[in-house]
């Protein structure tokens, strides 16, 4: 299809030379997009010496040679030679050279002479734009996602009638009950709230009423005192290693192709130090990865309070500082789909505060898996995550609503349901949830048997369920195949991948997917275990393209009882005097299947008005 | 005062043309010159970007300028401060000219093509700040270095184990950046005819007018075909007798010049070693000449010296490689065997930095910038060129190329 009038750009002389004695494929591949836009293409055979080539660019007056050939030591000699002889010829003012091939680099190609380089897996489009003298794909214009929005083909109409009523009756009993409510938690966010409008003498008093509002530790640190096994970032450190993220731009990410819509990759980060955290990012981007899941320490979800500073340590998770959080968003720009986790601490207003703050994309809460499987009281989990997702719903943050306690051994019917009142609450509020299945080697999938036909069957039953009861934006994680790796990194890749592709295949919004090391690392994650399953899941999407997988008759079954399962749990819920009493009586799994109701911030829930 | 441009070229990868920079490099420092440095290719990175092995570091100093692509920069332990943006688009990035401010390692991605190199020369004049600028070559290539002041050759046992090979070579390269010099001045109702090609039927055309009398001129590429034309079709003149030489261009035509016969002259000599393998082109030149024609050049760099390296890599298989080495001292007895007296053979690491850097301030730079040539070391095109070098004379035409 030729460019239209308006984008038409100027028409070019292109001479393309396959110096190769038969590969000239990918020049036919150029030529074919060069036409189509309107350029004038001269093709010339395969294999003809740098001096025939010479005496072709002297025949005609072209802008552009591109010039293809598999790079080898001697090959790089006649590139090279060729370059010499277009310069010698006194071409090179009027013609800009480019050379393309499996081993080219942009460092080679500058070696050699030309004024680009194109390697394996480079887009037609690329040398296109090298004609039209284009910005190159590496622009910040060009590189700059078109982040997606996860929730906005759905209506959240609820299919299912028993279902949604249930999980409705069971929000408005949520938003009810914590109303008047409050905790240290849903305070901190109201001074967070308002630290962040305030000139400097008012943020002075505002921190000490915080600080009133936090456990000791966390005063300690906010006072200048180090987490255990960390230190501060100082200045200098933190501008230097920003300057060398603005530096990092430019780099051509990789694209994932595939024909279907695909879902958007996450990654999870939390090395413990921001600026690696970023690195770890920024790599994972170039890499295909769109989205990224902000891990935070374990140790600090049970805190009162955050720490603040550009605070590095050497455990497991990254801290929720303003600052920590700040810097990665400056860091790795604003391509990245983020999300920060709100879902099971002490902190979980204040998060929600602090991400849409630093310009998060996503949060996440859910105070059924935060309090049964994530350590936290649920009446002070179910008080603080309605006021994050009213906060949530302020600010415009999507998040996703987590079925984790599946992995403690929850039944997922069990943890589904929780889910969906949780929804329901969302809803109810104004804010905008995404679903969460988990797409993992359960323990109720071992002990039922559930997945030792294949693994296909029990996660896709848990989406197409969901399809029937909400249209809702659906983002399997968390990461998807958890429980199915191994150490081995390539089983680990191909696990993801495959997983990948079956969530893809089934019409999903995003998934989060695991490095190959993350199974067995009892340390830092590396940037290279991150790639290894980026290109694995790239080449299964790539694979799959228009195909579909085939779940078999069982994965309908499965829903079905799913389906049933769900609706009875919802119906159990409702017969508890409230929402936050069935989750303490074992409603959303008791403690022999998994569900262990939390303890850290029992009795930290004050109320104005007795309910 | 414009700086003197010199040019570090290689017969081929790791033959020590890097070394041979950095060498001069510290000496022209220790000496209380202001370098300036850059490349036509990819230099200073620690694996070689084909063979794997590991390259020179280029190691600069707060003062030193350089000249590379932004992005290899902004990698660089080196500290630095950007005075210029040259104006010139690099593989990598926009070239510019930096000031370090702290000691360390820099990659170099400069200049790929003579109007590059061109632009960034000018630079230097303009703001002088330097007085040596040195550009690192790339893979033997040449055609950017086509009017620089001087040329050290560096070669070795990367190149071949065939040491008298090595002495040959190194003597044709040398005896075509030897050729004589001619500013071609066109007499009245005589202007030179311009090639832009030499070809086979360009050859024939330029030998029949040399014949008769008329300037050549060739600007552009030269074929081993249309050289060849050029030495069968010319006849020596009735009474001129045909001389073979067997020296090479260095060892200097065996024939007077015949009387009324035209001049050929070339832009510069990179044309020539362009044309094909160099001992080969200089065995035509050698037969153009001993015909009776006055063979020039315009312009283009003198060679300095050449340096001897007597490591190669020897594979091992996986892409590993272990340095192989060939005897040191027959190495450079074989190239001054070739060479002779007038261009020195210097072992960078047995004979220390100093020996280069003594030929190089000797040759290049005690010279001053007015003998080294014009100011400006390269015109933007080779057809804008020619007026300067015409003095008025118009070139004639576009020629037949």
């Amino acid at each position: 299809m030729a460019a239209s009038p308006a984008t038409a750009p100027r028409t070019r002389r292109v001479l393309l030379a396959p110096l190769d004695p038969v590969h000239d494929v990918g020049l036919k591949l150029i030529k074919k997009q060069l036409e189509a836009r309107g350029h004038q293409v001269t093709l010339l055979p395969p294999d003809l010496t740098p001096e025939e080539v010479t005496r072709a660019a002297l025949a005609g007056r072209y802008d552009c040679l591109l010039v293809s050939r598999t790079v080898g030591y001697e090959s790089a000699e006649i590139l090279a030679r060729l370059a010499d002889l277009l310069d010698g010829a006194g071409l090179r003012p009027r013609m800009r050279v480019a050379v393309g091939g499996m081993a080219v680099r942009p460092e080679l190609a500058a070696e050699m002479g030309f004024d680009a380089g194109f390697g394996p897996g480079t887009p037609p489009e690329a040398a296109v734009a090298f004609v039209e003298e284009a910005p190159p794909r590496h622009d910040e214009e060009a590189l700059s996602l078109q982040k997606p929005d996860l929730c906005a083909l759905y209506s959240y109409h609820w299919k299912d009638t028993v279902i949604g009523d249930a999980a409705r009756e069971l929000a408005r009993g949520i938003v009810a009950w914590a109303e008047g409510a409050r905790t240290p938690g849903s305070e901190r966010a109201a001074v967070a709230q308002a630290m962040l409008v305030a000139d400097e003498g008012e943020r002075l008093r505002l921190e000490e009423e915080y600080l009133h509002l936090c456990g000791d530790e966390v005063v300690a640190m906010r006072r200048g005192q180090p987490p255990p096994h960390g230190r501060l970032i100082g200045e200098e450190e933190k501008r230097r290693a920003l300057g060398l993220f603005a530096r990092g731009r430019g780099w051509q990410p990789l694209t994932v192709t595939g024909y279907q819509r695909l879902p958007v990759v996450f990654v999870q980060y939390g090395t413990g130090c921001p600026v690696m955290d970023a690195l770890h990012a920024v790599v994972a981007a170039r890499w295909g990865a769109q989205g990224t899941v902000h891990f935070d320490p374990a140790w600090s979800a049970r805190q009162e309070g955050l720490p603040r500073g550009l605070v590095a340590w050497s455990a497991d998770g990254t801290f929720y500082t303003p600052e920590n959080l700040q810097f990665f968003r400056e860091a790795t720009g604003n391509d990245l789909l983020w999300q920060v986790r709100a879902h099971r601490g002490l902190n979980t207003p204040e998060t929600v505060v602090w991400a849409a703050a630093a310009g998060a994309d996503l949060t996440k809460i859910n105070p059924v898996y935060g309090s049964l499987g994530g350590g936290t009281d649920p009446e002070r989990l179910l008080v603080d995550a309605v006021a994050a997702m009213r906060l949530a719903a302020r600010y415009g943050l999507p998040f996703d609503v987590v079925t984790n306690e599946e992995l403690g051994g929850v039944p997922a019917h069990k943890a589904i349901a929780g889910m969906l009142a949780v929804v329901a609450t969302a809803l109810e509020l104004g804010a905008r949830p995404i679903l969460q299945p988990l797409f993992c080697y359960s323990p109720e999938a071992m002990l039922e048997g559930y997945m030792e036909q294949d693994y296909v069957d029990w996660n896709a039953a848990k989406v197409i369920a969901l399809r029937r009861i909400i249209d809702a934006p659906i983002w399997p994680g968390a990461p998807i195949g958890f429980l199915t790796h191994t150490e081995e990194r390539v089983q680990s890749a191909v696990t993801t991948s495959l997983h990948a592709g079956l969530a893809a295949s089934l019409g999903v919004d995003a998934i989060t997917i695991a490095s190959t090391d993350e199974a067995y690392s009892r340390g830092p994650i590396t940037a290279a275990a991150r790639v290894d399953s980026l290109r694995a899941v790239g080449e299964v999407f790539r694979f799959l393209g228009e195909a579909r997988v085939s779940p078999t008759t069982r994965a309908e079954k499965l829903a079905e009882q799913l389906l049933e399962g769900v609706a009875g749990t919802l119906r159990d819920a409702l017969r508890q005097p409230s929402f936050c009493q069935a989750l303490y009586a074992g409603v959303f799994g008791t403690r022999e299947e998994g569900g262990n109701p939390g303890r850290a911030g029992r009795g930290t829930v004050t109320r104005s008005a007795p309910q | 005062m414009n700086p003197a441009v010199l040019g570090c070229v290689g017969t081929a990868k790791n033959t020590g043309k890097t070394t041979a920079l950095t060498a001069i490099l510290g000496e022209a420092r220790r000496h209380g010159y202001r370098p300036a440095l850059t490349s036509i290719g990819y230099d200073g990175e620690e694996l070689d970007n084909l063979t794997g092995l590991p390259k020179p570091r280029v190691d600069v100093e707060p003062g030193d300028l350089v000249a590379s692509a932004l992005p290899c920069l902004e990698r660089a332990p080196a500290g630095w401060d950007v005075v210029a943006d040259c104006g010139v688009a690099t593989a990598l990035g926009p070239l510019v000219l930096a000031r370090v401010t702290s000691p360390g390692r820099v990659i170099l991605a400069g200049p790929a093509h003579r109007r590059g190199l061109a632009t960034l020369c000018r630079l230097l004049a303009a703001r002088r700040e330097a007085d040596l600028v040195l550009v690192d070559g790339s893979f033997g290539r040449l055609s950017p270095l086509a009017r620089a002041h001087g040329m050290v050759l560096s070669t070795g046992a990367a190149r071949s184990r065939d040491l008298d090979a090595l002495g040959r070579e190194a003597r044709a390269i040398a005896g075509l950046l030897s050729l004589p010099r001619e500013r071609l001045r066109g007499l009245p109702g005589r202007r030179p005819r311009l090639f832009r090609h030499l070809g086979a039927e360009e050859g024939e055309e330029a030998a029949r007018l040399l014949a008769t009398g008329r300037d050549v001129l060739v600007a552009g590429m030269v074929t081993p075909a249309g050289l060849a034309r050029v030495a069968h079709a010319l006849r020596p003149p009735p009474g001129v007798p045909e001389t073979r030489t067997s020296g090479g261009v260095a060892g200097g035509p065996g024939a007077p010049e015949a009387q009324g016969w035209g001049r050929l002259v070339f832009t510069d000599p990179v044309q020539l070693l362009l044309a094909g393998k160099p001992e080969q082109v200089s065995d035509v030149v050698c037969r153009i000449i001993s015909r009776g024609v006055r063979l020039a050049v315009g312009s283009g760099p003198a060679i300095l010296a050449v340096t001897a390296n007597p490591y190669y890599p020897v594979p091992l298989g996986g892409g590993r490689f272990r340095a192989g080495a060939v005897d040191a001292g027959a190495l450079r007895t074989s190239l001054e065997e070739h060479l002779g007296a007038g261009v020195p053979v210097v072992d960078v690491l047995r004979d220390g930095p100093d020996r280069l850097w003594r030929v190089v301030e000797e040759r290049l730079l005690a010279r001053g910038p007015r003998a080294r040539g014009p100011a400006e070391p390269l015109p933007g095109t080779v057809r804008a060129g020619f007026p300067a070098q015409m003095r008025g004379t118009d070139p004639g035409g576009p020629g037949t190329g």
